[in-house]
Protein backbone atom coordinates (compact mmCIF):
# COMPACT_ATOMS: atom_id res chain seq x y z
CA UNK A 1 0.00 0.00 0.00
CA UNK A 2 2.72 2.33 1.05
CA UNK A 3 5.11 1.48 -1.87
CA UNK A 4 2.37 1.71 -4.48
CA UNK A 5 1.40 5.06 -3.18
CA UNK A 6 4.97 6.30 -3.42
CA UNK A 7 5.30 5.21 -7.07
CA UNK A 8 2.14 7.02 -8.05
CA UNK A 9 3.38 10.19 -6.43
CA UNK A 10 6.67 10.12 -8.31
CA UNK A 11 4.83 9.65 -11.56
CA UNK A 12 2.61 12.72 -10.91
CA UNK A 13 5.59 14.95 -10.14
CA UNK A 14 7.43 14.22 -13.39
CA UNK A 15 5.55 16.84 -15.54
CA UNK A 16 6.17 19.54 -12.97
CA UNK A 17 9.85 18.84 -13.01
CA UNK A 18 9.81 19.11 -16.80
CA UNK A 19 7.94 22.41 -16.75
CA UNK A 20 10.31 23.84 -14.17
CA UNK A 21 13.19 22.95 -16.48
CA UNK A 22 11.46 24.68 -19.39
CA UNK A 23 10.87 27.78 -17.31
CA UNK A 24 14.52 27.91 -16.37
CA UNK A 25 15.46 27.61 -20.00
CA UNK A 26 13.07 30.46 -20.80
CA UNK A 27 14.70 32.66 -18.21
CA UNK A 28 18.07 32.01 -19.72
CA UNK A 29 16.87 32.70 -23.23
CA UNK A 30 14.87 35.79 -22.44
CA UNK A 31 17.59 37.27 -20.32
CA UNK A 32 20.31 37.04 -22.92
CA UNK A 33 21.12 40.15 -24.99
CA UNK A 34 19.76 40.59 -28.50
CA UNK A 35 16.66 38.56 -28.10
CA UNK A 36 14.45 41.33 -26.76
CA UNK A 37 14.00 43.42 -29.86
CA UNK A 38 12.29 46.75 -29.74
CA UNK A 39 12.86 49.81 -31.86
CA UNK A 40 13.69 53.26 -30.73
CA UNK A 41 15.80 55.95 -32.31
CA UNK A 42 15.83 57.93 -29.14
CA UNK A 43 18.60 55.87 -27.68
CA UNK A 44 21.57 54.33 -29.38
CA UNK A 45 22.34 50.95 -27.91
CA UNK A 46 24.25 48.19 -29.63
CA UNK A 47 21.34 45.81 -29.79
CA UNK A 48 19.25 48.12 -32.00
CA UNK A 49 20.39 46.52 -35.14
CA UNK A 50 17.09 46.75 -36.98
CA UNK A 51 17.11 49.05 -40.01
CA UNK A 52 15.72 52.40 -38.94
CA UNK A 53 13.89 52.77 -42.25
CA UNK A 54 11.46 50.21 -41.00
CA UNK A 55 10.85 52.08 -37.71
CA UNK A 56 8.75 55.20 -37.21
CA UNK A 57 9.75 58.67 -38.24
CA UNK A 58 8.16 62.09 -38.05
CA UNK A 59 9.05 65.31 -39.79
CA UNK A 60 7.82 68.79 -38.84
CA UNK A 61 7.87 71.57 -41.38
CA UNK A 62 8.60 75.13 -40.34
CA UNK A 63 5.34 76.59 -39.04
CA UNK A 64 3.59 79.04 -41.33
CA UNK A 65 2.05 82.18 -39.87
CA UNK A 66 -0.68 83.81 -41.93
CA UNK A 67 -3.23 86.57 -41.41
CA UNK A 68 -6.91 86.24 -42.03
CA UNK A 69 -9.70 88.80 -42.12
CA UNK A 70 -12.16 88.47 -39.27
CA UNK A 71 -15.74 88.02 -40.35
CA UNK A 72 -17.50 90.40 -37.97
CA UNK A 73 -16.73 93.43 -40.11
CA UNK A 74 -19.99 95.09 -39.16
CA UNK A 75 -18.64 95.59 -35.66
CA UNK A 76 -15.37 97.06 -36.62
CA UNK A 77 -15.94 99.93 -38.98
CA UNK A 78 -14.35 101.97 -36.23
CA UNK A 79 -11.01 100.32 -36.74
CA UNK A 80 -8.76 101.13 -39.61
CA UNK A 81 -5.94 98.69 -39.86
CA UNK A 82 -2.47 99.90 -40.51
CA UNK A 83 -0.65 96.60 -40.34
CA UNK A 84 -1.21 93.86 -42.86
CA UNK A 85 0.01 91.26 -40.39
CA UNK A 86 -0.37 90.66 -36.71
CA UNK A 87 -3.41 90.74 -34.51
CA UNK A 88 -5.72 93.72 -35.02
CA UNK A 89 -8.90 93.75 -32.94
CA UNK A 90 -11.93 92.97 -35.04
CA UNK A 91 -9.93 93.11 -38.25
CA UNK A 92 -7.09 90.63 -38.53
CA UNK A 93 -6.46 87.29 -36.93
CA UNK A 94 -3.33 85.15 -37.02
CA UNK A 95 -3.12 81.50 -37.94
CA UNK A 96 -0.09 79.40 -37.11
CA UNK A 97 0.01 76.18 -39.13
CA UNK A 98 2.18 73.20 -38.24
CA UNK A 99 2.55 70.33 -40.67
CA UNK A 100 3.73 66.92 -39.44
CA UNK A 101 4.55 64.15 -41.86
CA UNK A 102 5.24 60.48 -41.23
CA UNK A 103 7.82 58.57 -43.24
CA UNK A 104 6.67 56.83 -46.45
CA UNK A 105 8.59 53.65 -45.64
CA UNK A 106 7.93 53.47 -41.91
CA UNK A 107 7.50 50.01 -40.50
CA UNK A 108 4.06 50.55 -39.02
CA UNK A 109 1.19 52.97 -38.66
CA UNK A 110 1.70 55.66 -36.04
CA UNK A 111 -0.42 57.56 -33.61
CA UNK A 112 0.52 61.24 -33.24
CA UNK A 113 1.17 62.09 -29.60
CA UNK A 114 2.33 65.29 -27.97
CA UNK A 115 1.02 68.76 -27.29
CA UNK A 116 1.06 72.40 -28.24
CA UNK A 117 2.06 74.81 -25.49
CA UNK A 118 2.16 78.56 -25.28
CA UNK A 119 4.90 80.63 -23.75
CA UNK A 120 3.93 84.18 -22.91
CA UNK A 121 5.65 87.23 -24.33
CA UNK A 122 5.36 90.99 -23.71
CA UNK A 123 1.76 91.51 -24.78
CA UNK A 124 0.35 88.37 -23.18
CA UNK A 125 -0.96 90.12 -20.10
CA UNK A 126 -2.68 92.85 -22.10
CA UNK A 127 -4.38 90.52 -24.53
CA UNK A 128 -4.76 87.11 -22.84
CA UNK A 129 -4.77 87.74 -19.11
CA UNK A 130 -7.14 90.65 -19.67
CA UNK A 131 -9.51 88.18 -21.30
CA UNK A 132 -9.52 89.39 -24.89
CA UNK A 133 -7.51 86.79 -26.81
CA UNK A 134 -9.32 83.94 -28.50
CA UNK A 135 -7.04 80.98 -29.20
CA UNK A 136 -8.51 77.98 -31.01
CA UNK A 137 -6.58 74.81 -31.81
CA UNK A 138 -7.73 72.47 -34.55
CA UNK A 139 -6.19 69.45 -36.20
CA UNK A 140 -6.90 68.02 -39.62
CA UNK A 141 -5.56 64.97 -41.38
CA UNK A 142 -4.14 62.08 -39.42
CA UNK A 143 -4.20 63.48 -35.91
CA UNK A 144 -6.65 64.73 -33.32
CA UNK A 145 -6.19 67.55 -30.82
CA UNK A 146 -8.23 68.29 -27.74
CA UNK A 147 -9.74 71.71 -28.52
CA UNK A 148 -9.94 72.58 -24.82
CA UNK A 149 -6.55 73.56 -23.49
CA UNK A 150 -5.43 73.08 -19.95
CA UNK A 151 -4.38 76.34 -18.36
CA UNK A 152 -1.58 76.58 -15.85
CA UNK A 153 -0.59 80.13 -15.11
CA UNK A 154 0.38 81.70 -18.41
CA UNK A 155 0.76 78.36 -20.15
CA UNK A 156 -1.94 76.90 -22.34
CA UNK A 157 -1.51 73.26 -23.34
CA UNK A 158 -3.49 71.51 -26.03
CA UNK A 159 -2.97 67.74 -26.08
CA UNK A 160 -2.82 65.53 -29.14
CA UNK A 161 -5.09 62.54 -28.69
CA UNK A 162 -4.14 59.19 -30.27
CA UNK A 163 -7.38 58.16 -31.95
CA UNK A 164 -8.30 55.06 -33.89
CA UNK A 165 -8.64 55.80 -37.58
CA UNK A 166 -6.45 58.90 -37.33
CA UNK A 167 -3.08 57.32 -37.90
CA UNK A 168 -0.04 58.07 -40.00
CA UNK A 169 -0.06 55.40 -42.69
CA UNK A 170 3.21 54.71 -44.52
CA UNK A 171 2.96 54.73 -48.25
CA UNK A 172 2.96 56.95 -51.29
CA UNK A 173 -0.19 58.89 -50.34
CA UNK A 174 1.11 61.93 -48.47
CA UNK A 175 -2.29 62.89 -47.09
CA UNK A 176 -2.48 59.51 -45.35
CA UNK A 177 0.59 60.33 -43.32
CA UNK A 178 0.17 64.06 -42.82
CA UNK A 179 -1.25 65.91 -39.86
CA UNK A 180 -1.96 69.63 -39.80
CA UNK A 181 -2.37 71.55 -36.57
CA UNK A 182 -3.54 75.14 -36.59
CA UNK A 183 -3.69 77.71 -33.83
CA UNK A 184 -6.09 80.54 -34.67
CA UNK A 185 -5.63 83.71 -32.66
CA UNK A 186 -7.90 86.72 -32.74
CA UNK A 187 -8.99 89.72 -30.75
CA UNK A 188 -12.58 90.97 -30.89
CA UNK A 189 -13.32 94.64 -31.51
CA UNK A 190 -15.60 94.71 -28.48
CA UNK A 191 -15.82 92.19 -25.67
CA UNK A 192 -18.19 92.36 -22.71
CA UNK A 193 -18.83 96.02 -23.41
CA UNK A 194 -15.14 96.86 -23.55
CA UNK A 195 -13.84 98.69 -26.61
CA UNK A 196 -10.92 96.30 -27.04
CA UNK A 197 -9.48 98.10 -30.05
CA UNK A 198 -9.07 101.29 -28.07
CA UNK A 199 -8.01 99.69 -24.80
CA UNK A 200 -5.26 97.81 -26.55
CA UNK A 201 -4.29 100.71 -28.77
CA UNK A 202 -3.36 102.74 -25.72
CA UNK A 203 -1.14 99.96 -24.39
CA UNK A 204 0.22 99.03 -27.76
CA UNK A 205 3.25 101.30 -27.82
CA UNK A 206 4.67 103.04 -30.85
CA UNK A 207 6.90 100.36 -32.30
CA UNK A 208 6.15 99.51 -35.88
CA UNK A 209 7.17 95.91 -35.27
CA UNK A 210 4.63 93.39 -34.10
CA UNK A 211 4.45 93.28 -30.33
CA UNK A 212 4.99 89.63 -29.35
CA UNK A 213 2.05 87.90 -27.67
CA UNK A 214 3.27 84.34 -27.29
CA UNK A 215 5.19 81.54 -28.89
CA UNK A 216 3.32 78.36 -29.57
CA UNK A 217 5.44 75.24 -29.56
CA UNK A 218 4.35 71.90 -30.91
CA UNK A 219 6.11 68.81 -29.58
CA UNK A 220 5.05 65.61 -31.25
CA UNK A 221 6.10 62.02 -31.80
CA UNK A 222 4.45 58.93 -33.14
CA UNK A 223 3.89 55.59 -31.48
CA UNK A 224 3.18 52.35 -33.21
CA UNK A 225 -0.42 51.45 -33.80
CA UNK A 226 -1.10 47.86 -32.68
CA UNK A 227 -2.29 45.65 -35.54
CA UNK A 228 -5.63 45.22 -33.85
CA UNK A 229 -6.22 48.98 -33.85
CA UNK A 230 -5.24 49.71 -37.44
CA UNK A 231 -8.01 51.23 -39.49
CA UNK B 1 -1.29 6.33 6.39
CA UNK B 2 0.74 8.96 8.07
CA UNK B 3 3.63 8.54 5.59
CA UNK B 4 1.22 8.64 2.69
CA UNK B 5 -0.15 11.90 3.91
CA UNK B 6 3.36 13.35 4.23
CA UNK B 7 4.21 12.37 0.65
CA UNK B 8 1.09 14.02 -0.67
CA UNK B 9 2.03 17.19 1.17
CA UNK B 10 5.47 17.04 -0.45
CA UNK B 11 3.98 16.96 -4.00
CA UNK B 12 1.88 20.05 -3.26
CA UNK B 13 5.03 21.92 -2.23
CA UNK B 14 6.68 21.04 -5.56
CA UNK B 15 3.68 22.38 -7.46
CA UNK B 16 3.73 25.62 -5.52
CA UNK B 17 7.44 26.13 -6.20
CA UNK B 18 6.85 25.64 -9.93
CA UNK B 19 4.14 28.33 -9.94
CA UNK B 20 6.48 30.63 -8.03
CA UNK B 21 9.18 30.05 -10.62
CA UNK B 22 6.76 31.01 -13.40
CA UNK B 23 5.86 34.18 -11.55
CA UNK B 24 9.53 35.06 -11.34
CA UNK B 25 9.81 34.63 -15.10
CA UNK B 26 6.90 36.94 -15.84
CA UNK B 27 8.09 39.56 -13.39
CA UNK B 28 11.56 39.43 -14.88
CA UNK B 29 10.42 40.00 -18.43
CA UNK B 30 10.86 43.60 -19.59
CA UNK B 31 7.60 45.48 -20.19
CA UNK B 32 8.71 46.31 -23.72
CA UNK B 33 8.68 42.64 -24.53
CA UNK B 34 5.13 42.13 -23.44
CA UNK B 35 3.89 45.28 -25.33
CA UNK B 36 6.49 45.85 -28.00
CA UNK B 37 6.00 49.08 -29.98
CA UNK B 38 7.84 51.53 -32.17
CA UNK B 39 8.26 55.16 -31.23
CA UNK B 40 9.53 57.96 -33.42
CA UNK B 41 11.85 60.71 -32.36
CA UNK B 42 10.12 63.82 -30.97
CA UNK B 43 9.95 66.84 -33.23
CA UNK B 44 9.58 70.42 -32.03
CA UNK B 45 8.59 73.56 -33.89
CA UNK B 46 7.68 77.02 -32.60
CA UNK B 47 5.50 79.68 -34.20
CA UNK B 48 5.26 83.26 -32.97
CA UNK B 49 2.30 85.60 -32.73
CA UNK B 50 2.18 89.33 -32.26
CA UNK B 51 -0.04 92.38 -32.07
CA UNK B 52 -0.09 94.63 -35.11
CA UNK B 53 -0.56 98.35 -35.50
CA UNK B 54 -3.81 100.13 -36.06
CA UNK B 55 -5.70 103.33 -35.57
CA UNK B 56 -8.95 103.12 -33.71
CA UNK B 57 -11.90 105.36 -33.04
CA UNK B 58 -14.43 104.76 -30.24
CA UNK B 59 -16.82 101.96 -31.08
CA UNK B 60 -20.52 102.81 -30.73
CA UNK B 61 -21.14 99.22 -29.68
CA UNK B 62 -19.15 99.84 -26.52
CA UNK B 63 -19.70 103.57 -26.00
CA UNK B 64 -23.33 104.65 -26.17
CA UNK B 65 -22.50 108.37 -26.48
CA UNK B 66 -20.59 107.73 -29.70
CA UNK B 67 -22.64 107.90 -32.87
CA UNK B 68 -21.69 106.70 -36.32
CA UNK B 69 -22.30 109.67 -38.58
CA UNK B 70 -22.76 107.68 -41.78
CA UNK B 71 -25.61 105.70 -40.18
CA UNK B 72 -27.81 108.60 -39.15
CA UNK B 73 -31.34 107.91 -40.39
CA UNK B 74 -32.51 109.85 -43.40
CA UNK B 75 -35.56 112.06 -43.19
CA UNK B 76 -37.24 114.36 -45.64
CA UNK B 77 -37.15 117.67 -43.84
CA UNK B 78 -39.78 120.21 -44.91
CA UNK B 79 -38.56 123.57 -46.09
CA UNK B 80 -41.87 125.36 -46.61
CA UNK B 81 -44.14 125.44 -49.67
CA UNK B 82 -44.28 121.67 -49.57
CA UNK B 83 -40.65 121.21 -50.55
CA UNK B 84 -38.48 118.78 -48.62
CA UNK B 85 -34.82 117.98 -48.46
CA UNK B 86 -33.25 114.68 -47.51
CA UNK B 87 -31.04 115.05 -44.47
CA UNK B 88 -29.51 112.61 -42.03
CA UNK B 89 -30.15 113.49 -38.42
CA UNK B 90 -30.38 112.27 -34.86
CA UNK B 91 -31.57 114.20 -31.78
CA UNK B 92 -30.24 113.16 -28.38
CA UNK B 93 -31.24 114.40 -24.91
CA UNK B 94 -28.06 115.32 -23.02
CA UNK B 95 -27.87 115.37 -19.24
CA UNK B 96 -25.02 115.08 -16.76
CA UNK B 97 -25.24 111.32 -16.35
CA UNK B 98 -22.65 108.56 -16.68
CA UNK B 99 -23.60 107.78 -20.24
CA UNK B 100 -22.22 111.12 -21.40
CA UNK B 101 -18.84 110.77 -19.72
CA UNK B 102 -16.05 111.46 -22.23
CA UNK B 103 -14.52 108.26 -23.59
CA UNK B 104 -11.14 109.73 -22.81
CA UNK B 105 -10.01 112.85 -21.04
CA UNK B 106 -11.03 116.16 -22.56
CA UNK B 107 -10.44 119.77 -21.60
CA UNK B 108 -13.75 121.49 -20.97
CA UNK B 109 -15.51 123.63 -18.37
CA UNK B 110 -17.32 121.65 -15.64
CA UNK B 111 -20.53 120.20 -17.07
CA UNK B 112 -19.89 121.83 -20.43
CA UNK B 113 -21.55 120.11 -23.37
CA UNK B 114 -19.25 119.22 -26.23
CA UNK B 115 -18.72 116.99 -29.21
CA UNK B 116 -15.63 115.25 -30.49
CA UNK B 117 -15.25 114.04 -34.05
CA UNK B 118 -13.16 110.91 -34.47
CA UNK B 119 -11.78 109.46 -37.68
CA UNK B 120 -8.76 107.55 -38.84
CA UNK B 121 -9.53 107.69 -42.52
CA UNK B 122 -8.11 110.05 -45.00
CA UNK B 123 -11.25 111.92 -45.87
CA UNK B 124 -12.43 112.30 -49.44
CA UNK B 125 -11.18 115.51 -50.99
CA UNK B 126 -14.70 116.75 -51.69
CA UNK B 127 -16.56 119.59 -50.10
CA UNK B 128 -20.00 118.44 -51.09
CA UNK B 129 -20.96 116.99 -47.73
CA UNK B 130 -21.70 119.16 -44.72
CA UNK B 131 -22.04 118.79 -40.98
CA UNK B 132 -24.01 120.90 -38.54
CA UNK B 133 -24.31 120.17 -34.86
CA UNK B 134 -26.25 122.34 -32.45
CA UNK B 135 -27.59 122.14 -28.92
CA UNK B 136 -30.82 123.50 -27.45
CA UNK B 137 -31.99 124.05 -23.91
CA UNK B 138 -35.10 122.13 -23.16
CA UNK B 139 -38.42 123.78 -22.41
CA UNK B 140 -41.74 122.82 -20.91
CA UNK B 141 -42.67 120.32 -23.57
CA UNK B 142 -45.90 118.43 -23.11
CA UNK B 143 -44.69 115.04 -21.80
CA UNK B 144 -47.05 113.10 -24.04
CA UNK B 145 -45.54 114.66 -27.17
CA UNK B 146 -42.19 112.91 -26.93
CA UNK B 147 -41.84 110.24 -29.58
CA UNK B 148 -38.81 108.01 -29.17
CA UNK B 149 -37.00 106.06 -31.86
CA UNK B 150 -34.53 103.25 -31.49
CA UNK B 151 -32.80 102.17 -29.37
CA UNK B 152 -35.14 103.32 -26.62
CA UNK B 153 -36.60 105.78 -24.17
CA UNK B 154 -34.32 107.70 -21.81
CA UNK B 155 -33.55 106.49 -18.31
CA UNK B 156 -31.12 108.34 -16.08
CA UNK B 157 -27.68 106.82 -16.55
CA UNK B 158 -28.52 105.77 -20.10
CA UNK B 159 -29.71 108.98 -21.71
CA UNK B 160 -27.10 108.61 -24.45
CA UNK B 161 -29.03 105.63 -25.83
CA UNK B 162 -32.21 107.65 -26.35
CA UNK B 163 -33.18 109.26 -29.67
CA UNK B 164 -36.09 111.42 -30.54
CA UNK B 165 -37.96 110.09 -33.53
CA UNK B 166 -37.02 112.59 -36.22
CA UNK B 167 -40.16 112.03 -38.19
CA UNK B 168 -41.16 114.44 -40.87
CA UNK B 169 -44.11 116.35 -39.61
CA UNK B 170 -45.11 119.64 -41.21
CA UNK B 171 -42.81 122.48 -40.39
CA UNK B 172 -43.56 123.99 -37.03
CA UNK B 173 -44.19 127.69 -37.27
CA UNK B 174 -45.50 128.71 -33.92
CA UNK B 175 -44.09 129.35 -30.51
CA UNK B 176 -43.62 126.33 -28.32
CA UNK B 177 -46.88 125.30 -26.79
CA UNK B 178 -48.44 122.18 -25.41
CA UNK B 179 -49.02 120.92 -28.93
CA UNK B 180 -45.40 121.16 -30.02
CA UNK B 181 -43.76 117.93 -31.06
CA UNK B 182 -40.22 118.27 -29.66
CA UNK B 183 -38.51 116.43 -32.50
CA UNK B 184 -40.18 118.60 -35.11
CA UNK B 185 -39.45 121.79 -33.24
CA UNK B 186 -35.80 120.93 -32.62
CA UNK B 187 -35.30 119.80 -36.20
CA UNK B 188 -36.65 123.09 -37.52
CA UNK B 189 -34.82 125.22 -34.97
CA UNK B 190 -31.60 123.47 -35.93
CA UNK B 191 -32.26 124.00 -39.64
CA UNK B 192 -33.25 127.65 -39.18
CA UNK B 193 -36.83 127.20 -40.31
CA UNK B 194 -38.53 128.24 -37.12
CA UNK B 195 -37.48 131.07 -34.88
CA UNK B 196 -40.33 130.61 -32.45
CA UNK B 197 -41.38 134.18 -32.10
CA UNK B 198 -39.90 137.49 -32.97
CA UNK B 199 -37.31 139.56 -31.16
CA UNK B 200 -38.88 141.16 -28.13
CA UNK B 201 -37.46 144.62 -27.70
CA UNK B 202 -34.56 144.68 -25.30
CA UNK B 203 -35.27 141.22 -23.96
CA UNK B 204 -33.07 138.33 -24.96
CA UNK B 205 -34.29 136.71 -28.11
CA UNK B 206 -36.05 133.38 -27.29
CA UNK B 207 -34.17 131.37 -29.89
CA UNK B 208 -30.84 132.84 -28.89
CA UNK B 209 -31.29 132.00 -25.22
CA UNK B 210 -31.90 128.34 -25.99
CA UNK B 211 -29.26 127.98 -28.68
CA UNK B 212 -25.70 126.65 -28.20
CA UNK B 213 -23.42 126.15 -31.17
CA UNK B 214 -21.21 123.13 -31.43
CA UNK B 215 -20.15 122.77 -35.04
CA UNK B 216 -21.38 125.33 -37.51
CA UNK B 217 -20.18 127.87 -40.02
CA UNK B 218 -16.97 129.50 -38.82
CA UNK B 219 -15.66 126.55 -36.85
CA UNK B 220 -13.18 124.16 -38.47
CA UNK B 221 -10.63 121.66 -37.27
CA UNK B 222 -8.07 124.46 -37.16
CA UNK B 223 -10.43 127.00 -35.58
CA UNK B 224 -12.52 124.99 -33.17
CA UNK B 225 -13.68 127.88 -30.98
CA UNK B 226 -15.13 130.38 -33.44
CA UNK B 227 -18.31 132.09 -32.15
CA UNK B 228 -21.04 134.04 -33.93
CA UNK B 229 -21.26 137.71 -33.23
CA UNK B 230 -24.16 139.06 -31.20
CA UNK B 231 -23.58 142.57 -29.96
CA UNK B 232 -26.77 143.27 -28.07
CA UNK B 233 -28.85 141.30 -25.64
CA UNK B 234 -31.77 141.32 -28.04
CA UNK B 235 -29.88 140.13 -31.08
CA UNK B 236 -30.89 136.88 -32.65
CA UNK B 237 -28.39 134.09 -33.14
CA UNK B 238 -29.55 131.19 -35.23
CA UNK B 239 -27.76 128.23 -36.75
CA UNK B 240 -25.72 128.89 -39.85
CA UNK B 241 -24.94 126.93 -42.95
CA UNK B 242 -22.84 124.22 -41.35
CA UNK B 243 -19.30 123.28 -42.25
CA UNK B 244 -17.95 120.74 -44.68
CA UNK B 245 -17.01 117.31 -43.43
CA UNK B 246 -13.58 117.86 -44.79
CA UNK B 247 -13.00 121.07 -42.91
CA UNK B 248 -14.48 119.83 -39.65
CA UNK B 249 -12.98 116.37 -39.39
CA UNK B 250 -9.77 115.41 -37.66
CA UNK B 251 -6.81 116.53 -39.68
CA UNK B 252 -5.25 114.07 -42.05
CA UNK B 253 -1.79 115.34 -41.23
CA UNK B 254 -1.31 112.71 -38.55
CA UNK B 255 0.08 109.59 -40.11
CA UNK B 256 -2.20 106.61 -40.31
CA UNK B 257 0.71 104.22 -40.05
CA UNK B 258 1.21 103.29 -36.44
CA UNK B 259 -1.39 105.85 -35.43
CA UNK B 260 -2.19 103.96 -32.31
CA UNK B 261 -3.93 107.00 -30.90
CA UNK B 262 -6.95 107.91 -32.91
CA UNK B 263 -7.32 111.29 -34.46
CA UNK B 264 -9.97 113.53 -33.02
CA UNK B 265 -11.04 117.15 -32.87
CA UNK B 266 -13.17 118.65 -30.10
CA UNK B 267 -15.82 121.35 -30.36
CA UNK B 268 -17.23 122.77 -27.13
CA UNK B 269 -20.70 124.23 -26.79
CA UNK B 270 -20.88 127.99 -26.32
CA UNK B 271 -23.97 130.11 -25.84
CA UNK B 272 -25.23 133.65 -25.40
CA UNK B 273 -27.97 132.64 -23.03
CA UNK B 274 -28.21 130.48 -20.00
CA UNK B 275 -31.78 131.41 -19.31
CA UNK B 276 -30.46 134.59 -17.72
CA UNK B 277 -31.88 137.76 -19.25
CA UNK B 278 -28.79 139.77 -18.37
CA UNK B 279 -26.42 137.75 -20.47
CA UNK B 280 -25.26 139.11 -23.74
CA UNK B 281 -22.40 139.88 -25.93
CA UNK B 282 -19.87 137.41 -24.59
CA UNK B 283 -20.29 133.74 -25.37
CA UNK B 284 -20.08 131.51 -22.33
CA UNK B 285 -19.57 127.75 -21.97
CA UNK B 286 -22.89 126.01 -22.37
CA UNK B 287 -23.50 123.63 -19.50
CA UNK B 288 -26.11 121.29 -18.05
CA UNK B 289 -26.85 121.41 -14.33
CA UNK B 290 -26.38 118.36 -12.13
CA UNK B 291 -29.18 115.83 -12.31
CA UNK B 292 -29.74 115.93 -8.54
CA UNK B 293 -32.03 112.95 -8.45
CA UNK B 294 -34.56 114.45 -10.83
CA UNK B 295 -36.75 111.95 -12.65
CA UNK B 296 -36.23 111.35 -16.35
CA UNK B 297 -39.67 112.79 -17.14
CA UNK B 298 -38.86 116.03 -15.34
CA UNK B 299 -35.32 116.23 -16.70
CA UNK B 300 -36.60 116.17 -20.25
CA UNK B 301 -38.51 119.40 -19.62
CA UNK B 302 -35.82 121.17 -17.59
CA UNK B 303 -34.24 124.22 -19.21
CA UNK B 304 -31.13 123.91 -17.06
CA UNK B 305 -30.57 120.18 -16.73
CA UNK B 306 -31.22 119.04 -20.28
CA UNK B 307 -29.99 120.14 -23.67
CA UNK B 308 -31.05 118.58 -26.93
CA UNK B 309 -28.16 117.96 -29.25
CA UNK B 310 -29.07 117.82 -32.94
CA UNK B 311 -26.52 116.09 -35.16
CA UNK B 312 -26.92 116.35 -38.92
CA UNK B 313 -25.11 115.71 -42.16
CA UNK B 314 -26.30 116.28 -45.69
CA UNK B 315 -24.80 116.07 -49.14
CA UNK B 316 -24.03 113.66 -51.93
CA UNK B 317 -21.12 111.75 -50.42
CA UNK B 318 -21.64 109.94 -47.13
CA UNK B 319 -18.99 110.61 -44.51
CA UNK B 320 -16.26 108.01 -44.07
CA UNK B 321 -17.56 104.91 -42.26
CA UNK B 322 -15.24 105.53 -39.34
CA UNK B 323 -16.35 109.12 -38.75
CA UNK B 324 -17.80 109.07 -35.25
CA UNK B 325 -19.25 111.89 -33.23
CA UNK B 326 -18.97 111.64 -29.47
CA UNK B 327 -21.32 113.79 -27.39
CA UNK B 328 -20.05 114.42 -23.88
CA UNK B 329 -20.58 116.44 -20.74
CA UNK B 330 -17.23 117.65 -19.45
Amino acid sequence: MSAASSRRTAFRLAPFAASAAAVLAGIVLLGSPGTLAFWSDQTASPNQTIDSAAGLSLLAAEPVVTSYAMNNANLVSSTVSSSTTGLIPGKLGQRITYTLTGGPTDGAQGYVNGQVTSSAKDAWGAVYTAGYLDAIATATGMCVINPTPTVSGDVLTWTLLPTQGKTMKPGPTVSERTCTITIDLSLPAVKNGVDVARVLASSRGTSTALKPVANFEVRAFTTQVPRSEER
Amino acid sequence: MTIHTKRLRGSKLTLLSAIAALAVVFAGMPAATTDASLTSAEVTKTGASGVGNWCSVPNPTAETNVYKVSEFPTLNAPEGSGATTAVQMIIVPVIDDASFAPVQSVTAAPNQVGIRLWSCSDLPAVNSTSLKMTSWRSTSYEPSRFVWGQPGTPTVGQFASARLQTNSNPISNAATNTGTVPATELRDLHRGYNFLGAAAGANPQPVTTRYSWLLDAGRTNTNTGADPVCSTSSCRVTPGTGVTVRAASPTTVATATNAYTAKSVTYLAETYGNGDATRCCTPTPSTVADVNGTSAANLLRSSTQTQWVVLEWWGTTPPAPDLMVEVFVG
